[in-house]
This record gives C-alpha cells, sequence and structure tokens, in this order.
C-alpha cells in the first residue's frame, strides 16, 4: 500500500493526493501509466477515417487530409521498473493488445 | 460422426450447428464451454458465430485466449478438422490457426441478407461436395467481414489454392456488387496450407433445411463428414 492511502486510512490526512500530487516528481507516487496507441496498417483499408474525414469536410473545416482511426488504451502498472514495464508492455501489444496484421502501435510508459 | 461446438461468452449460434449436426445430419455433437481442456472424443470441431467477449478489444481477440483453444490448436496440429464459421473465422484468424484478418465491413454497415458463394476448389474436407462450382446461397450477418491479407499472404493463398469461396452474383461472377464486406478479391472463405483448417464468413448452419429458404449449407457439413469418413 502506497504511503498516501496508509496516511489516508488511518485518517491522519482527509486526503493524502493532493500533498503527494505536489511531490509526483520525486516518485513517491507508486504504480505507472502505460498510455498505447493503435492504429489501422496503412494497408487496410479505413472506411470509418474516411467517413469521419467526410463529416469533417462537410461541417466545414477546412484542408482536411486524411484521417485514421485508432484506439487508445491506458493501462495502470504496479511498481516503479520501467524497463520491466516495458518489456511487458511491449509483449502485450504485440500478443494481444493489437493484432501486427492489421494495425501498428506504440505505446509510452509514466 | 463425434463433432465439438464450442461456446465462448457471447457465442450465439452454437445452438443452431448443434441442431443441425444432429437433428437434420443425425450425427452426435456437443457443446464445448470454452474452459474445458479437453476436445474429448471429437472427431471435428466447429467454431460458431456469435460475439464472444462482445467483440471487445477486436472481433475473437479475447477468445482465441480461451482455455479450450490450446486445445483446438493442438488438435489442429494434429491434422484434426476445425471449422470456423463468421465470428469463429474471426477467433481463428486472430489464434493463427488461419492467415490474415477480418476488418470492418468497408460500407460501415451490418450486412444481415442472403448471398451467393461460390466453391473455388472441391479439394478440401469443406468443400468436396461441391464439385463444378455450384453456387450456395447463404445468408451473412456481420458487421466485421471483409478478408485482409498483405500482397504477400494473398499469393500464397492463390498459389496454394487455400481460398475456398468467393462471394459471386447469381451468374457466378466475382463482381464488387457480390462483394457484402469489401473482402480482397471478394474472399469469403479459406483454409490453411495442411487443409484441415478452415473458415468463412456465411452461415451454413442457418441454411441447411429447406423450411429455412436454403439447404445449400449442409453441404459444408456433408464435405467435412466425407472427408472424416475415407480417414478411417
Amino acid at each position: 500500500m502506497t504511503l498516501a492511502r496508509q496516511l489516508e486510512r488511518s485518517g491522519i490526512l482527509a486526503s493524502a493526493w493532493p500533498t503527494f500530487g505536489a511531490v509526483r516528481g520525486w516518485k513517491l507516487h507508486c504504480g505507472m501509466k502505460a498510455k498505447i496507441v493503435i492504429t489501422p496498417k496503412k494497408a487496410v483499408v479505413d472506411p470509418q477515417g474516411k467517413t469521419v474525414q467526410n463529416a469533417l469536410t462537410q461541417m466545414g473545416y477546412a484542408g482536411i487530409g486524411a484521417v485514421h482511426v485508432g484506439k487508445y488504451l491506458e493501462v495502470e502498472l504496479e511498481g516503479t521498473d520501467l524497463e520491466a514495464a516495458r518489456r511487458q508492455i511491449e509483449e502485450a501489444c504485440h500478443k494481444i493488445l493489437s493484432n501486427p496484421v492489421i494495425e501498428d502501435y506504440r505505446f509510452e510508459i509514466e | 460422426m463425434n463433432f465439438a461446438v464450442l461456446q465462448f461468452p457471447g457465442s450465439n449460434c452454437d445452438q443452431d450447428v448443434v441442431h443441425v449436426l444432429r437433428n437434420v445430419l443425425g450425427h452426435s455433437a456437443r457443446l464445448l464451454w470454452h474452459k474445458e481442456q479437453s476436445l474429448g472424443e471429437a472427431e471435428a470441431v466447429i467454431v460458431p458465430g456469435g460475439f464472444s467477449y462482445g467483440d471487445y478489444l477486436r472481433t475473437g481477440a479475447i477468445a482465441r485466449f480461451s482455455p479450450v483453444m490450446q486445445a483446438v490448436q493442438g488438435f489442429a496440429a494434429k491434422g484434426g478438422l476445425v471449422l470456423g464459421i463468421c465470428n469463429g473465422f474471426q477467433i481463428l484468424c486472430e489464434a493463427g490457426l488461419l492467415p490474415g484478418a477480418l476488418v470492418r465491413n468497408r460500407s460501415l454497415q451490418f450486412r444481415c441478407e442472403p448471398i451467393f458463394l461460390k466453391p473455388a476448389t472441391a479439394d478440401s474436407p469443406f468443400t468436396n461436395r461441391m464439385p463444378g462450382g455450384k453456387l450456395l446461397r447463404l445468408p451473412i450477418a456481420h458487421g466485421e467481414g471483409c478478408y485482409f491479407a498483405d500482397d504477400q499472404k494473398l499469393s500464397r493463398l492463390r498459389a496454394n489454392n487455400q481460398v475456398l469461396w468467393h462471394y459471386v452474383n447469381a451468374q457466378g461472377e466475382p463482381t464488387p456488387g457480390s462483394n457484402p464486406n469489401g473482402s480482397l478479391e471478394n474472399i469469403a472463405g479459406i483454409c490453411n496450407e495442411a487443409r484441415n483448417v478452415a473458415g468463412l464468413m456465411p452461415h451454413p448452419e442457418r441454411a441447411s433445411e429447406p423450411i429455412l429458404g436454403c439447404a445449400d449449407g449442409r453441404l459444408v457439413f456433408e464435405s467435412m463428414t466425407e472427408s472424416m469418413k475415407d480417414r478411417i
């Protein structure tokens, strides 16, 4: 349990988050978050993207080029080992979160 | 003949497949819950249609990791017959048992209508009862049935005679108008290189009895049992 949660539970602080939010730079918060973006491969026809492009143009937005519709996932992770997390997310992206036949992915972990 | 029909959370064509196999064709068929780790005495496996896991993440993406799929992989590796229908086809592609993938229909519409299929070859356990390119009239009901594979995979499919069915019009021509979902080359169904695993988007189990309008679908199951007889 993080120190913040312990303090909350003991009643010492009504909420430790504002306090600890201020010290994020010192990484006192535990846990990481992976932000993953999955997009259709260029070779795959993207009718959804085309439809959105048409809609934007019809609404009057000028200069709209191609639109591609993808997926955004946030995965909360325990611990602080960035490298281990990167390997884990890389494998998960390749194995299940994306289909390499039709999708590309990229992610960052913070 | 003994069939196992897989059942995932969200499958909804499992009962229809069992009904056709048991009551129409007189075979032994049982439902196999996705958590089972053994196929028992099954001589063939059907992966039925539906919306396994609500199509969450991608169609078939989560179902492919169900425990029963390990048993199916082993069964297929030993040459066992596996047929995926609609969502089943999607699951088999996600599992890597079939090449390529199924994506959202080009029209973005969910298409629920009868189509014509033309078998591309009678040389498979799923089309051996369809010689001479006899057209099949089958219903489709899907929103993500557009078959995609890169150029390399497509040439291999063609070279190895792995495309089993094309969408065609009533005259048997693979026109754009007869393609309900934008599948490349009007591909409606394929098999693997070893020819023991196949998938198709249309529903043969919904067209196996004359009372439903057409019984062409039973030819798919009859082809399987025909080939299973040869194996004994």
